[in-house]
């Protein structure tokens, strides 16, 4: 594939605990995030309201998987959670308050040359929101395997 | 005459108990499917203006010449038709498809469709063993499979026509001759939501294949029907055996290199390729332990086995995407098969719950809903996402309690129940796009789906030229891989295919050409085309159109040769594509005239609100998606991102004019008694005579 990957190099400061506790709040409706999770089949909607909730979204996406020798099956059910970095880096500047965030998103996003191109960015954008949360969980003691295993069998 | 027909559509009245037969031969002028069933319905439901629910209501399920045979993609398919209870705010007669192995047995079986009309006075199933065909009791007091999720009742019908000789052959017939199998039979049926006449109850046929949209789960319900069961110990007769083979043989050569898998754009599968493809190959499934499954006589086999504890079994597509609307969105995405199993037990189609679940929390969001609140619940709205609220939120629909006694009317009736339609489908906080149905591919730019959409009872949900110019279009450049083919060599390619006109200016979505005269031709050609190809002839949505092909020279994929090809090799008869085309306006008109007889209007066929104010709404939420698609802009082709469009209210509305005008319809867009006749169409033209419409 000709897509280009990069490592990502921001490192986000370790946050205290009242901006861990703020980090990881719901939001209210009028402040939802809105990203589509894209397959051939169609189009899902779907309403995120915390970082949590963009980390799930993100989950869904296998695109950065496509082109991997066994990843045939998955390009079939490919689906793309797609979310413009700008317009994530802006909800969470405005919205979560974490402003370090999200100039990191842009920085690390703006790397990537060409300016269509997708897998890459997502990648970012979860690397990026997926360190945080785990710092935040880290701050607040809770225990991520815990939070894990709840949220399956909850 | 052998012509891949069995002969017989079979009739079953329900609250007679008469079963009695069609001669096929006085349908045949329809090809199959679609369009046998429209007219079945037109003859045999007297009076069009009758609900859902009514006992007068007639269910039909139609195959067609080449269900049961060789042809790719078609063995399996069936075509189910009634008055619906999901459509809102009429019950449109509406339609839908599923694959399988139920159509191929029905013919195997001798026969061509099944109608059913009346009303039991208690539980009961249909048992077809060839041509013996049995009423039988389903109830508490006989065969127990009222109450039952549709995966159980079909395990115990195949126990009770099979004997419990699972590992034996069947004996089917008075001799040891005249008819042994070893294979279970085809089962439709309905879960718990269509016996409690949840209005958008699907039909489920083995796993995950199914009849979703329209709710004709809860038209079994209002009859009393649990389940059909078929067994069919006989063939199909093909008019031209070896023109068959070598059909199949052409399209094995020419529609996909087994030894090569070769995406149509590198990373990206192409439209006929699929999981099957890549099973036979031995790649995909193997690397991730997933098994092969899909419909009788399909090498693409798309369904798929979910994951290897068997959960999901077959379930693929739209099926699963409810858990990813529960999961993705509150933290819990490994959630989710139990979660699309226990939507398919029940019988319910996915799409409403997935659109009523954020609508729904943003409602308790906002303080609007919840205990003691404006729309009182007391689901457990505080866990959304988890196992625990999922199981309450369909049970509730299931068994009407809680919010669940309005939400098991449509999302469309609860809103406007609860004085909220007009708010929140104008906001788009209620994703309804027509009909009452949910948005799915998007009529702002894709909008030959939404136009026919909206001129229809349903979304179309046919996925052909989206995949080759949205899907493919978009993922390309978010790959970073350049377009298959430049923007003007792909509409001419397309556009050539689009007989009788082959003009490829049908295809410029562009924000004056989706207007233009020419899209008014593309959405009439898109209509018929499908009406009869798809829906009538019967060829899988998802495996024909084959309009991009990477394992063909330029691309050219092996539309229109490949659907009269394998359709006339089994009929024997010369039906050009243009006459299948022709043959799809025809049903097109009489699903139209049966629309105006149930009382059809020309506000019926806008499209909701949303859809001319929504661009990037309160707040963060957008549809800024790549939506790239082929444009004609200052006298030339290119490839636009088009995300961000907003329909036009004068616009829509003069398009429709000049629809109509298109189609031969008066200024209210019914078919003209000239139109219809045209088309011999003349019963219908008398009935809507008589009726004082035209
Ligand atoms: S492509 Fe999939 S749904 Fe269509 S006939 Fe084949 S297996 Fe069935």
């Amino acid at each position: 594939m000709a897509m280009e990957f990069v490592t990502v190099d921001a490192k986000l400061a370790i946050p205290g605990v009242e901006a861990a506790r703020a980090f990881l709040q719901e939001c209210g409706f009028d402040d939802r995030l809105v990203g589509v999770l894209m397959k051939a089949s169609g189009m899902l909607p779907m309403d995120l309201y915390s970082l949590e909730h963009v980390l799930s979204f993100f989950a869904y996406d296998n695109s950065d998987a496509i082109g991997d020798e066994a990843a045939v099956f998955q390009e079939r059910r490919l689906g793309v959670s797609y979310l413009a970095p700008g317009r994530l880096a802006r909800w969470i500047s405005e919205v979560v308050g974490d402003r370090e965030l999200a100039e990191a998103i842009e920085v690390e996003a703006a790397r990537i040359e060409d300016p269509h191109v997708y897998p890459p960015r997502m990648r970012i954008m979860r690397e990026l929101v997926s360190a945080r949360v785990l710092q935040c969980y880290e701050v607040l003691g809770i225990d991520m395997e815990a939070e894990t295993a709840s949220a399956t069998s909850r | 005459m052998a012509n891949g027909y069995a002969g017989k559509i079979l009739v079953v009245d329900l609250s007679s108990g008469e079963i009695s037969s069609l001669d096929t031969a006085d349908y045949a002028e329809y090809g199959g499917g679609h369009g046998m069933g429209s007219a079945v319905f037109f003859d045999l439901c007297e009076d069009k203006t009758i609900s859902a629910f009514d006992p007068a209501n007639v269910i039909t399920f139609m195959s067609g010449p080449i269900q049961g045979t060789l042809a790719p993609f078609g063995a399996g398919r069936c075509e189910v038709q009634a008055i619906g209870p999901q459509p809102w705010p009429v019950e449109w007669f509406t339609r839908s498809n599923f694959g399988g192995r139920f159509s191929g047995m029905l013919k195997f079986a001798g026969w061509d469709g099944i109608a059913v009309t009346g009303k039991a006075e208690k539980p009961v199933w249909i048992d077809i063993r060839d041509s013996d065909v049995t009423v039988r009791d389903a109830s508490e007091t006989g065969d127990a499979l009222w109450g039952l999720g549709t995966y159980d009742a079909e395990s115990r019908i195949y126990e009770l026509v099979r004997g419990g000789e699972e590992s034996d052959w069947t004996t089917y017939g008075a001799s040891r001759d005249s008819g042994r199998l070893a294979q279970n039979p085809a089962v439709v049926s309905c879960g718990q939501a269509g016996e409690n006449l949840v209005r958008y109850a699907a039909l489920i046929h083995e796993g995950g294949g199914g009849a979703g949209q329209g709710g004709f789960g809860a038209v079994f319900g209002s009859k009393n029907l649990k389940a059909i069961s078929v067994i069919g110990t006989g063939q199909v007769a093909i008019a031209d055996p070896q023109a068959l083979m070598e059909a199949r043989a052409w399209w094995h050569e020419n529609y996909f290199d087994w030894d090569d898998y070769k995406p149509s754009l590198p990373g990206l599968h192409s439209y006929g390729e699929g999981g099957g493809g890549g099973n036979q190959s031995g790649g995909a499934l193997r690397n991730v332990g997933q098994r092969p499954i899909g419909c009788m006589g399909c090498t693409k086999l798309c369904h798929g086995g979910r994951s290897a504890t068997a959960e999901m079994p077959g379930s693929s597509c739209f099926d699963t995407w409810y858990q990813a609307q529960s999961g993705v969105m509150w933290g819990n995405p490994a959630a989710s098969p139990s979660n699309t199993d226990l939507l398919q037990q029940y019988g319910i189609n996915a799409w409403e719950p997935s659109m009523q679940l954020p609508w729904l929390v943003g409602l308790y969001k906002q303080g609007i809903l919840g205990p003691g609140k404006e729309i009182d619940s007391n689901l457990p709205f505080d866990q959304v996402g988890s196992d625990a609220f999922n199981a309450a939120f369909l049970d509730c629909i299931v068994n009407g309690t809680d919010i669940g006694a309005d939400l098991k009317e449509g999302a469309a009736r609860a809103a406007t129940k609860w004085g909220r339609y007009e708010q929140d489908v104008t906001s788009g906080d209620l994703a309804i796009a027509m009909h009452g149905y949910a948005h799915h591919y998007d009529a702002r730019t894709e909008f030959e789906w939404g136009a026919g959409s909206a001129l229809g009872d349903r979304d179309i949900n046919e996925h052909d030229i989206t995949w080759v110019l949205y899907w493919h279009t978009s993922m390309a450049p978010l790959y970073g891989q350049p377009q298959a083919l430049p923007a003007k060599e792909m509409v001419e390619m397309i556009g050539a295919t689009l007989l009788p006109y082959a003009d490829p200016m049908m295809l410029d979505f562009s924000d004056e050409g989706i207007y233009s005269d020419n899209f008014v031709k593309f959405v009439s050609w898109h209509r018929a085309y499908t009406r009869f190809w798809k829906q009538s002839a019967m060829y899988c949505d998802w495996g024909i159109t084959d309009w991009l092909n990477p394992w063909a020279d330029g691309y050219k994929g092996l539309t229109p040769e490949i659907e009269p090809r394998f359709y006339n090799a089994v009929t024997g008869s010369d039906t050009s594509f243009e006459q299948g085309v022709e043959m799809g306006t025809k049903i097109w008109n009489l699903d139209r005239a049966i629309w105006y007889l149930q009382g059809r209007k020309p506000e019926h066929d806008l499209l909701a609100e949303w859809q001319f104010r929504r661009q990037t709404p309160a707040a963060h939420s957008t549809y800024e998606i790549p939506y790239i698609m082929p444009v004609y802009e200052n006298g030339e082709w290119a490839y636009k991102n088009l995300w961000g469009r907003t329909l036009d209210h004068a616009k829509y509305d003069d398009f429709l004019k000049r629809y109509y005008a298109f189609e031969g319809w008066d200024a209210n867009g019914c078919p003209t008694a000239e139109t219809l006749k045209k088309h011999g169409l003349d019963k219908a033209a008398d009935e809507l005579a008589a009726a004082g419409i035209v």
